[in-house]
Formats: C-alpha cells, sequence, structure tokens
C-alpha cells in the first residue's frame, strides 16, 4: 500500500515577546565565565532555546532583518573600542572547519523548458516539476501522474506552468492548463505502473508554450538500463525548492515493487521533485523517456515508470488536443 | 439526418482527460505570491521495504 506524504517544512510564526520569556526562562545571562586565575579574561554566554528561533524566523522576518554591520557602525558611533593594550595575546590555534553531508543531487541552472508546477487537488495547494515537450500543440507539459489526478480520484484545478523557475522568479511567465491527461489505469486505480500525466496548456501572450521556451523530444518503448538525467525542484530539506537539482545514473529495476515496471537511479532529490523530466543521456538536451516518481524511506533512489505504450497513447491525445 | 455512431478511438479505454474549465486569469489570480510559497510538495514516499529473516542477525 502507497503512503502520499508531505515534507514541506512549514514556517509558524513566534511573536518577538515569547522569544524574551522563552530567554528569561531558559537562564539568559551575561556574565563573566568563572574565573581560572585570569583576572583579565571575560566572557559572556546566553542560552537560547533553539525549536523556538527556528520558529521565530519567518520567511517575511528572514527577508526584512536588517544587516549585522548596521549594528556594528552603531557600537562604533558609541567608541565602544578596547585598549589595545589590554587585548591578550596567546598561543596560536586553529580549529579545522566541517564539511556538510554531501547530496547526491547537483545544482543546476535554470532551463528554459524545465519548471514548476503548481495545482489545488482536494483543496489543498500543491507543487511538483515538469517539462515542456515537443507536440502538435506546442503547448503539451510532462509531469507525474499523481502531479494531475489524485490517482483514483479527481484532476486537479488551478493547474500552472512556471518554466524556468528560480528563486520566486518567472522569466517566461505563468502558463495555465486548459486540460489535463492521465493513463485509465492511473485515473481509476492509482496504478503505479503508470504515474506520469500531460498538461495542455493555454497560449501566453498569443504564443504557444514550446514556441517560448522550447519542447524536449519523447520515446517510448525503450531498452531498460540506459542512463539517465532527472531533474527537478525538490523542496523538503535539505533543499528548500528555489532551485534546480539534477541527478545521473544508470537505471536499475525496483527490487522491491518488480510490478510496477519502474527503473531507479541513485538521487536524493525529494518532495516537489516529482514529475521532474528523465532525459536519455547525460544533460537536459536529451529526448525525455520517464519523469521522477517515487522513492522509499532512507533510501537514496528516485524511480521513475517505464514509459511504454499506454503513456504513449496518453502523450498522443495530449499533444493532439 | 442521423449521424452514425462514432468509432472508438482506440486510445479511449485506457487515457482519461478532463478539459479545465477555468479562465487563465482566475487561476493567475489564485496563485498569489503567498499561495506559492506554501504549497506543499506532492510525492509518493513508499514504506521501507521489509527485512528478509536471512539478513537479520
Amino acid at each position: 500500500m502507497t503512503r502520499t506524504r508531505s515534507l514541506a517544512s512549514g514556517f509558524l510564526t513566534f511573536s518577538a515577546a515569547a522569544v524574551l520569556a522563552l530567554a528569561s526562562a531558559g537562564g539568559a545571562s551575561a556574565a563573566p565565565a568563572p574565573s581560572d586565575g585570569k583576572a583579565t579574561t571575560s566572557v559572556a554566554r546566553v542560552t537560547v532555546d533553539a525549536a523556538g528561533a527556528a520558529d521565530y524566523w519567518t520567511p517575511d522576518r528572514m527577508q526584512s532583518a536588517i544587516p549585522g554591520d548596521t549594528l556594528a557602525g552603531k557600537a562604533l558611533e558609541r567608541g565602544n573600542r578596547s585598549n589595545p593594550g589590554l587585548v591578550e595575546k596567546g598561543k596560536p590555534a586553529t580549529t579545522k572547519g566541517t564539511k556538510g553531508k554531501p547530496t547526491i543531487a547537483q545544482s543546476e541552472n535554470p532551463v528554459s523548458h524545465i519548471g514548476k508546477v503548481f495545482f489545488t487537488l482536494g483543496g489543498a495547494n500543491y507543487v511538483c516539476s515538469g517539462n515542456a515537450v515537443s507536440s502538435k500543440n506546442g503547448s503539451t507539459v510532462a509531469t507525474a501522474g499523481h502531479c494531475v489526478n489524485e490517482g483514483p480520484g479527481a484532476y486537479a484545478t488551478n493547474f500552472i506552468f512556471v518554466p524556468a523557475y528560480e528563486n520566486g522568479a518567472a522569466p517566461y511567465g505563468k502558463w495555465t492548463a486548459k486540460a489535463l491527461y492521465a493513463p485509465k489505469a492511473w485515473e481509476t486505480n492509482g496504478d503505479m505502473t503508470y504515474d506520469t500525466g500531460f498538461a495542455v496548456m493555454n497560449p501566453l501572450n498569443g504564443k504557444t508554450l514550446t514556441s517560448v521556451v522550447g519542447g524536449s523530444g519523447v520515446a517510448f518503448n525503450q531498452a531498460r538500463g540506459l542512463t539517465y538525467t532527472s531533474y527537478g525542484y525538490p523542496a523538503a530539506a535539505p533543499f528548500n525548492g528555489e532551485t534546480l537539482k539534477s541527478c545521473t545514473g544508470t537505471a536499475t529495476d525496483d527490487p522491491n515493487n518488480p510490478q510496477f515496471g519502474s527503473q531507479g537511479i541513485p538521487c536524493d532529490m525529494t518532495g516537489g521533485s516529482s514529475g521532474g523530466p528523465w532525459f536519455m543521456g547525460i544533460g537536459s538536451n536529451g529526448i525525455q523517456n520517464s519523469i521522477n516518481s517515487y522513492g522509499y524511506n532512507r533510501n537514496p533512489v528516485m524511480y521513475g515508470p517505464y514509459w511504454g505504450s499506454v503513456i504513449e497513447s496518453t502523450y498522443n491525445n495530449a499533444a493532439a488536443s | 439526418m442521423q449521424r452514425p455512431p462514432r468509432e472508438p478511438h482506440p486510445d479511449e479505454d485506457r487515457v482519461g482527460h478532463v478539459d479545465l474549465t477555468q479562465s487563465p486569469e482566475e487561476v493567475l489570480e489564485y496563485w498569489t505570491e503567498e499561495r506559492m510559497r506554501e504549497a506543499r510538495p506532492r510525492e509518493i514516499h513508499l514504506p521501507e521495504p521489509a527485512t528478509r529473516p536471512d539478513d537479520q542477525d
């Protein structure tokens, strides 16, 4: 049985007064450290509540925070300077740097035909990734089935595609959908074998989507075990959904659910990358042959459905509409 | 004259779709910066595969 889970990390609002109250209750202090016999050594310390601080920093507060050098300037104005003669010199000391855990996913510059999709399902607003593909109507976007339809259940509403999204910017505009397509097996059963969907977009400023951003070729019924590069906008930690990421690897069958017929590549992209394109070979100029579909807990492999004849029919219907 | 019944397209029984009736203006108005920022990632995360008895110590 599948389980859908959102990994979105939301910031909770937290008042400044509450932070101050926490600091008091938590034993904030600014007193000299215990004497070790050196009368001139003075160290101040304060204890803060980490959870409270994290909650306090809403996106609005982070955006409006004043640069710290403003405070430094005020300190200089007050003339609070140490007497150089009182600055102690000790033995040279260094502490080695610490590297964060590297991710498999690599950072990428925006690609004109790859973007984020936003939509509403069951009254909630969601975000996925998608890619403009070559089509007769010049307006078709490939994404995941679970990004257009509940699988099984209703289709999405309020569906838009934002190509080349980066940090809130939409350099090619926001394109609205006029129709959504998915395999019947996804629509009626949520069959993971067919987790692919296509959106047909309205023109924007009198132009079709692919005439503006280009469109990737698509391929179906290909050999298994190819090398792919997948792209997406992972939003759950350690990512933030604001920039494009990619993974490259050779596809292998899903050993846990072979009945899906899916293939996986090494990749730790998180929620938000769903629906992002898999291109055959290296880079974003290749032919699209799958999408980011699902993963397993604590297993850095991204799986994508095998694009066979049913998904090909779905594409054909969308591309010709 | 009545039209003869349309031959079903061979793909119709395996492809579903919906035509969206919302106007582009209505949809674009819906997606405020705040809604875009707060949209949740939609993902499918399957449970960890069960450990086989042979793999246990």
